[in-house]
């Protein structure tokens, strides 16, 4: 199948302006989480979404709008619980990881039924993206452009140094609200794209491989994004060919494109030596 | 006007005391050695006056203003004995110096043609204008140091809080950082407090000591200090020591104090 032909179906257009507005996004905020070391929180987002997805499915409501509050409002949990001196962040994480796996879990045992629908949510489905799914996510990577831009600064300072930032007058509380606020929304987006199980990787890999190769942090956010659109055009490209699931290969091409990234720093590395 | 008023402090931490019944002034002009053994809450209690950590008892003020209403932030720089800066973060040293005039943006922080000459020209200043485009990350410990410097004196702060700011810096370039910040004491009037170990290398600099151990032991003039009844009860016989080491600096301020009271440790 040619790429003209591949790009004539409807569905596939509303896959790819989704899951490219999705590589975006996550592309982004994985830049500031990434370097925050808290990206795992897309991990325990997404677990804490399988909760959200289920009720959503139980209750007979779209799961990504009943998955929306509840990752939200999970994301503020996480924030105070790693403020808080007697927890370590990573701990906080594990924590409403685990506990979003089994509550989900849970729902799905008490629903029974919908383990088909619910295996969509787990590991992605980005062809089946709907029309509605598609304004979201338009509406959702406006907002998210809008909050980076407007504190973008901000949330550099409050990255490198919190005490620094904090005596700088910004805003460093409400800062890391918002950073873990639009971290929850984008994780319900992107979990209809690769799915639960896989979403901390498009938070996690584009960023990690444009930090091998880029300088500037402006550098590190257009390589993120350029990586991240690449692969997810290319493992839905890809998935029509080799008839395989398309956020396995998007996570594969991410993983190629950090090899050889890896690579490329490797190789400055051991010139400059 | 107070730069800083420190009124009936405490703070505990996991149940221990760490500061108790704390009360001192800054005034303009002051260049303080806040002193103390390690442990002893100095680094707490500057953290509590920018208001890092909440103070649990007590009252901070400002520029005469109550620490939960203080805004004015450009008029305070601040740099820490150590920045917990992320390992791969990709800014250069210019980026981490242009982010010191957050303090100054109102609303949207978003930066202009002004604010990178200004950034140029402190940078200039501060000798590190050289490497304004290498990593941060990729610099020495020295060099970080004279750029965080440049970030906290690019908005020209009236008042200066440096907590134990030459641990990384060789002898040669601790000695320089003294002269620049010793400078704009005299010069700018900048207010300074500064936490440090080395009492012979501030010496010849500051007006002022306060020494902390979890309560004020001693705050007053340089002169005081040599005389003082507290430090001699606090010290013991390291009381002679430190003034030694005044002395050595050749910054023990009391007239003829050499020949009438230490002339046999310096001959």
């Amino acid at each position: 199948m040619s790429f003209a032909e591949f790009i004539s179906y409807g569905f596939v257009q509303r896959a790819l302006i989704s899951g490219i507005l999705v590589a975006l996004i996550t592309a982004m905020l994985g830049v500031f989480l990434v370097l925050k070391r808290l990206s795992l929180i897309g991990d325990s987002l997404s677990h804490i979404a399988l909760s959200g997805v289920a009720a959503g499915l139980i209750l007979n409501v779209t799961p990504i709008f009943a998955a929306l509050p509840i990752v939200m409002f999970s994301s503020l949990g996480i924030l105070k619980l790693s403020k808080n001196n007697k927890i370590y962040a990573d701990s906080a994480l594990g924590i409403v990881s685990s506990a979003g796996i089994a509550l989900g879990l849970i729902i799905a045992a008490l629903a029974g039924g919908f383990n088909t629908d619910l295996m969509g949510f787990l590991f992605g489905n980005i062809l089946t993206v709907s029309p509605a799914e598609t304004i979201l996510s338009v509406v959702i990577f406006l907002i998210v452009i809008a909050c980076l831009y407007f504190f973008y600064n901000a949330l550099i300072a409050t990255v490198f140094d919190e005490n620094f930032a904090k005596t700088a007058g910004v805003k460093v509380d409400k800062i890391n609200t918002l950073l873990v606020l639009l971290s929850a929304v984008v994780v319900v987006l992107a979990v209809k794209t690769v799915g639960i199980m896989l979403v901390s990787a498009l938070i996690i890999i584009p960023p990690t491989s444009a930090l091998q190769i880029a300088k500037k942090f402006k550098s590190v956010l257009i390589y993120a994004c350029a990586f991240s659109v690449f692969a997810t055009v290319g493992g839905v490209y890809l998935s029509f060919i080799f008839n395989l699931p398309p956020s396995a290969l998007i996570i594969i091409l991410n993983l190629i494109i950090l090899c050889i990234c890896g690579l490329i720093k490797y190789g400055k590395t051991r010139k400059i030596n | 006007m107070n730069i800083a008023e420190v009124k009936n402090l405490s703070f505990s931490y996991s149940g221990q005391q760490v500061l108790k019944g704390i009360n001192f002034k800054i005034m303009p002009g002051d260049f303080i050695a806040l002193l103390g053994p390690n442990g002893s809450g100095k680094t707490t209690l500057i953290k509590i006056l920018l208001g890092l950590l909440p103070s649990q008892k007590g009252k901070i003020n400002l520029f005469d203003v109550a620490l939960q209403k203080f805004h004015a932030w450009q008029n305070i720089g601040y740099l820490e004995q150590k920045t917990s800066t992320p390992r791969n973060m990709p800014l250069t040293a210019f980026g981490v110096v242009r982010l010191g005039l957050l303090s100054t943006k109102k609303g949207l922080k978003l930066f202009n043609k002004e604010d990178n000459k200004k950034t140029d020209a402190i940078m200039k200043k501060l000798h590190c204008f050289s490497y304004k485009d290498k990593l941060f990350s990729e610099l020495s410990g020295g060099q970080q140091q004279r750029v965080l410097l440049a970030r906290t004196l690019i908005n020209e702060p009236k008042f200066l809080i440096l907590d134990e700011p030459s641990t990384a810096l060789d002898s040669s370039s601790r000695e320089e950082f003294f002269e620049i910040i010793s400078a704009l004491n005299k010069e700018n009037k900048t207010t300074i407090l500064l936490v440090t170990h080395d009492i012979s290398q501030v010496g010849k600099y500051v007006n002022k000591f306060l020494v902390l151990d979890k309560q004020i032991i001693f705050y007053g003039s340089k002169e005081d200090f040599c005389n003082s009844k507290e430090v001699t009860d606090y010290f013991g016989p390291y009381t002679q020591h430190l003034i030694d080491h005044l002395h050595t600096a050749g910054t023990c301020p009391i007239p003829h104090c050499h020949t009438e009271n230490h002339e046999g440790e310096l001959a």
